[in-house]
């Protein structure tokens, strides 16, 4: 009986002195420890958190006119040979800006140009990001961002001068509108 | 004896090291998105109605030693439907750092007062790490008419009244003022109107026409 005391005693002590060694471990050895086998199973392991959005429908007003605008010519430009259902989607999205048949064939010019540059833009950026990947490196993605909003700047610069103030005075109370069926990175918000 | 105690010792923490190094040789990897989705919905003359879905944005990379990330490709994801038209449809895969800009459009000719059911998520999906990106715009369209009585002409401006012989009109102004000439007594004017669940919303979409007859409020 006694010997059986001893030794649940000494079991007792032991378990105790055992959880003060593991509890001394620095974590991230015992966190290692246990990931090991987990590596086989999941190899990669991403953060897929979400960045913040713009919901344009609740916060409309947080949203950028250059955002907005890159969102909205993407939308009402087209490619140098539309079909003639595309064309009538043009028309159909413009129409708010009642311009004339003179201004729409300007505007329908602009967006072409502006359809082209912005792919031009991203062709180039996405070609020297490609390399970059290719020798390890991250690419630095800013001054492609500057130039995308210059080109955006630009088409909308182009439209002011193509159409009457007011037309444009139309066009801008639409796209303002038009914010609340944008969601919007926060980085394209700041 | 010191000398073995010390190895063995060394040798055991070594072994504790090298497991917390093979779980950070897994690739780690953070993806933060800044992709913008645009919906843009409009009518044209003949009722038919567009969907059309932008895609729009990037994704920043964070990269452990161990991930090879030039492997990686993006794919745009669209799915934009209008009642029983239109459906999934993929852009073409770019590197993981790369700018995408992708959309689809739909229409889908539609019947004033009737509602069509929506939809329009835009997802980003990757060949590591599937989809980690996604936003949803879906509920339900309907194309609203409000018919207008002619009122009378100021300015070379005409004032048309809302005139209802039937039905209600869910969406617009009681008076409107339309550039002069006015040939007729009525004008008609529509509306898409998007709802979700009890929440619904007038879009102008600045189609109209003149009319001799009125047509019912929708």
């Amino acid at each position: 009986m006694s010997i059986t005391k001893r030794s649940l005693t000494a079991a007792l002590l032991g378990s105790i002195a055992l959880f003060i060694v593991l509890a001394m471990l620095p974590s991230k050895i015992v966190q290692g420890r246990s990931a090991a086998p987990q590596q086989a199973v999941v190899p990669h392991i991403h953060d897929t958190t979400p960045a913040n959005m713009i919901d344009g429908s609740v916060h409309p007003e947080m949203i950028q006119d250059k955002d907005a605008y890159r969102l909205f010519l993407q939308a009402a430009a087209l490619g140098p040979y539309p079909s003639a259902e595309e064309r009538n989607r043009q028309r159909a999205t413009l129409a708010a800006a009642h311009f004339t048949d003179a201004e729409m064939e300007s505007a329908s010019s602009i967006l072409v140009e502006f359809k082209s540059q912005y792919e031009d833009a991203i062709q180039k950026y996405n070609t020297s990001a490609e390399a970059a990947l290719a020798s390890g490196a991250i690419p630095d993605i800013r001054p492609f961002l500057l130039e995308r909003d210059a080109v955006v700047q630009s088409a909308k610069q182009k439209l002011e001068d193509a159409v009457s103030p007011k037309s444009m005075v139309r066009l801008h109370a639409y796209v303002q509108g038009e914010k609340s069926r944008m969601k919007v990175a926060m980085e394209g918000a700041q | 004896m010191k000398t073995r105690l010390l190895t063995l010792t060394f040798a055991a923490l070594c072994s504790l090291l090298f497991s917390s190094n093979a779980a950070a040789q897994g690739c780690a990897l953070t993806l933060t998105p800044h992709y913008s989705q645009y919906v843009s919905r409009s009518l044209d003359s003949s009722n038919n109605i567009y969907q059309h879905v932008e895609l729009d944005g990037y994704a920043d990379v964070g990269i452990s030693a161990s991930c090879h990330m030039s492997t990686a490709i993006h794919h745009p994801s669209i799915y934009n439907t209008i009642g029983s038209q239109g459906g999934s449809s993929s852009g073409p895969g770019a590197c993981a750092s790369c700018y995408v800009s992708y959309s689809t459009t739909v229409n889908f000719p539609g019947v004033p007062g009737i509602e069509y059911v929506v939809s329009a998520d835009s997802s980003m999906v990757c060949t590591l790490a599937g989809t980690f990106w996604g936003v949803s715009s879906d509920g339900w369209i309907r194309i609203a008419v409000s018919n207008y009585l002619y009122g009378g002409t100021s300015f070379s401006v005409c004032t048309y009244n809302l005139y209802c012989t039937s039905g209600y009109a869910s969406c617009g102004y009681p008076t409107i003022g339309v550039d002069a000439p006015c040939p007729s007594n009525y004008f008609v004017a529509r509306y898409l109107v998007f709802r979700i669940g009890v929440n619904s919303t007038c879009f102008p979409v600045s189609i109209g026409n003149f009319s001799a007859t009125p047509v019912p409020c929708s």
